[in-house]
């Protein structure tokens, strides 16, 4: 117990909240209270009321070790978390930590219809949406190539997949971080910029060429 | 080659279809626009937080955004010609509006429209009205495209919807491309100026008598919310003419059962029959910004007990 | 088809279209001169824009001043508990210390008691 003490007031130095500090300072004072105490307890014959006021304070030491933990566990684990991502992430594979598909909810007035729909349809949604629900875990990727346009820096690699549900807008931002700029242009087929909002599968079966979407992308306007 | 293809000049036709495109262009909405309750200044009354507007159907609302602004400059907590990095947007039920669709197809889909139904309801004294919100802020919501550079940003935008669906029509940009200066800013400025005969003069440049490909947005509003981009083929593998239906039961089999028809295709707050073949209607129907929308309603129970 | 898309369209209107009259009818694009006239470089739009600037930035403040607060009742609560635990942990300590007291006043007495006891026989012993 006192073991545990000892490595959470070494943590004083990296905590500076006030509350934290105020915190181990009771804490010290009650180990000082709780050793003098246990001095006291083999010293004299001990009487079972002797036990249960050892146990309180006991217990309220651990409740605060507790917390003194919680506190140094959490600031720890935030630092490493991102640097974890970045090593196991796999460079070619452009991932997003929430799996973020663009939706939205019905307006009230239109799921108003909701409730007058014949049986039948009633019954045609709800399989939709087990189906959907069934799809989500489908994490089916397509290939993408990257052209640079002019003057901006090459992408490594050239060649990326990303799961087929992902908007467009992904892309772009995957783009914008490994290439570290601030702002870029995509083009599709050299032609056109495409609704950030589109989904990428989409737009790979519509505009591939062989079996990879190929988005052109420049550090100012290209096409228009 | 389609077996079914119709000749393609009929004078009947290219007349009513004239017609048809002038409905299109001029077709408006009546529109309430209510300012957020944090946008306005704490003494401002019911009547000066909101400004009611006809907006046409066939435009980006948010080109009207300044002149609404404007109408509005006195309600408001923030500086209208400030610049912090904010951006405005519109929510419908507190479902926000993506700017980058033509109103009337916002319009239709987020109300999930079912005209025979509006039609049944209609009265001599009934008003058609679309109350929204005008929000502003720093942080848009999700899948709304920040306003950054204004008119130019909504004109890059238009074009590169125009070059994408010419891509579609044609296999290639070059259409759009090789616009002379003059066509390609006449071009955005009929949108501006409601002049359907330039509009029609240059989009007759880009859209062509044998498509490659029909660019067609699917907008579904129930069950969720979901836009699909289609390429359409204007016939099927059999030679057919490909209709409306026929893409449809790709996209929604669900709401094919049996013999039974679940669902209609409603496009510029119009039902337009399952049947109808994707090019004639998309020369018919097609938006401004060069692709033809297309709204999914579901058939509610009491058109469903009658048929 | 063209009929059919007429007849309809036509129906939309009627609908779409009653009382018009009653909504304006904006002009898209870029505020046009006219507009722009009215914010000229005149006082009253100057200090418009300055007390909205003012206005913005007190809300700014406000608002972190609220965090503030918050923050202030979270430390004081969470010291408030702290106090209660002590005063309870103080209580039992102060019982404790009083029921050792009294043990050692017993002992000692017993052991005096005793002393004295072994004093009296040591004396008795003696004569």
């Amino acid at each position: 117990m006192s073991g545990i003490l000892e490595s959470e007031s070494d943590n004083d130095d990296s905590l500076q909240s006030s509350t934290v500090s105020s915190v181990s300072d009771s804490l010290r004072q009650q180990q000082q209270l709780h050793q003098e105490q246990q001095q006291q307890q083999s010293s004299s014959s001990g009487t079972p009321r002797n036990a249960t006021t050892g146990n309180l304070v006991q217990s309220r030491l651990e409740h605060y070790s507790r917390r003194l933990s919680m506190l140094g566990l959490d600031s720890s684990q935030e630092v490493v978390a991102p640097d974890a991502n970045s090593k196991i992430e796999p460079t070619n594979v452009i991932e997003s930590d929430d799996s973020y598909e663009p939706t939205q909810d019905v307006p009230i007035s239109a799921s108003l219809q909701l409730h007058q729909l014949p049986q039948v349809t009633n019954r045609a949604i709800e399989k939709i949406e087990k189906q959907a629900s069934g799809t989500t875990k489908s994490q089916e990727k397509v290939q993408i190539r990257f052209q640079p346009i002019g003057s901006i820096s090459q992408i490594n690699p050239s060649v990326c997949k990303i799961t087929a549900t992902q908007p467009f807008s992904l892309v772009v931002q995957f783009l914008k971080k490994r290439i570290k700029v601030d702002e870029v242009f995509c083009y599709i087929n050299n032609s056109f910029a495409p609704n950030p909002q589109l989904i990428v599968g989409n737009l790979w079966s519509h505009f591939k060429v062989g079996d990879e979407l190929i988005v052109s992308y420049c550090g100012t306007t290209a096409f228009g | 080659m389609c077996v079914n293809a119709l000749p393609r000049e009929k004078a009947g036709t290219t007349m009513n279809m004239d017609q048809i495109r002038e409905l299109v262009w001029s077709g408006a909405i009546n529109v309430q626009i209510n300012v957020k309750q944090s946008l306005l200044l704490n003494e401002v009354s019911h009547k000066e937080s909101l400004v009611n507007v006809r907006i046409p159907r066939d435009t980006y609302l948010v080109l009207y955004l300044p002149a609404i602004v404007s109408h509005l400059r006195n309600s408001l907590k923030i500086d209208p010609n400030g610049n912090d990095g904010g951006t405005y947007w519109f929510e419908f039920e507190d479902v926000p509006l993506f700017w980058n669709y033509p109103l009337g197809v916002l319009y239709d889909s987020m109300l999930a429209l079912n005209p025979p139904g509006r039609v049944s309801r209609d009265t001599e004294n009934s008003i058609n009205v679309w109350k929204i919100e005008l929000a502003y802020g720093s942080n848009p919501p999700a899948g709304v495209i920040p306003l950054i550079n204004g008119i130019d940003q909504i004109k890059s935008y238009w074009m590169h919807q125009w070059k994408q669906s010419c891509y579609i029509l044609n296999g290639s940009a070059k259409q759009v491309m090789s616009l002379s200066m003059q066509d390609s800013q006449q071009f955005w400025g009929s949108i501006l100026n409601r002049d359907r005969t330039n509009f029609g003069r240059i989009s007759s440049k880009i859209i062509p008598k044998r498509p490659k490909f029909i660019p067609i947005i699917l907008h579904q509003t129930l069950p969720d919310i979901k836009r699909i981009q289609l390429s359409a083929t204007e016939c099927k593998d059999d030679g057919s003419l490909q209709t409306v239906a026929d893409l449809a039961k790709i996209q929604f089999p669900e709401f094919f059962q049996d013999n039974q028809v679940l669902m209609k295709a409603v496009s510029n707050g119009i039902e337009v029959p399952l049947h109808s073949n994707v090019f004639e209607l998309y020369q018919r129907l097609m938006s401004f910004d060069g692709f033809l929308h297309v709204c999914i309603c579901l058939v509610s129970n009491d058109e469903y007990g009658e048929a | 088809m063209d009929s059919a898309l007429l007849e309809r369209l036509l129906q939309r209107d009627r609908i779409e279209s009653r009382f018009q009259e009653l909504f304006i009818e904006p002009k898209p694009g870029p505020n046009t001169q006219s507009d722009r006239e009215l914010t000229s470089n005149d006082t009253l739009t100057i200090t418009l824009a300055r007390l909205r600037k003012e206005l913005k930035g007190k809300e700014l403040q406000i608002a972190s001043l609220r965090e503030v607060i918050n923050v202030k009742n979270k430390d004081s609560e969470k010291l408030n508990d702290e106090i209660i635990s002590l005063n309870i942990e103080n209580n039992l300590l102060q019982k404790r210390f009083g029921e050792l007291e009294e043990e050692h006043n017993k002992l000692v007495k017993r052991w005096l008691d005793k002393v004295q006891q072994d004093v009296e026989k040591l004396n008795a012993n003696l004569q």
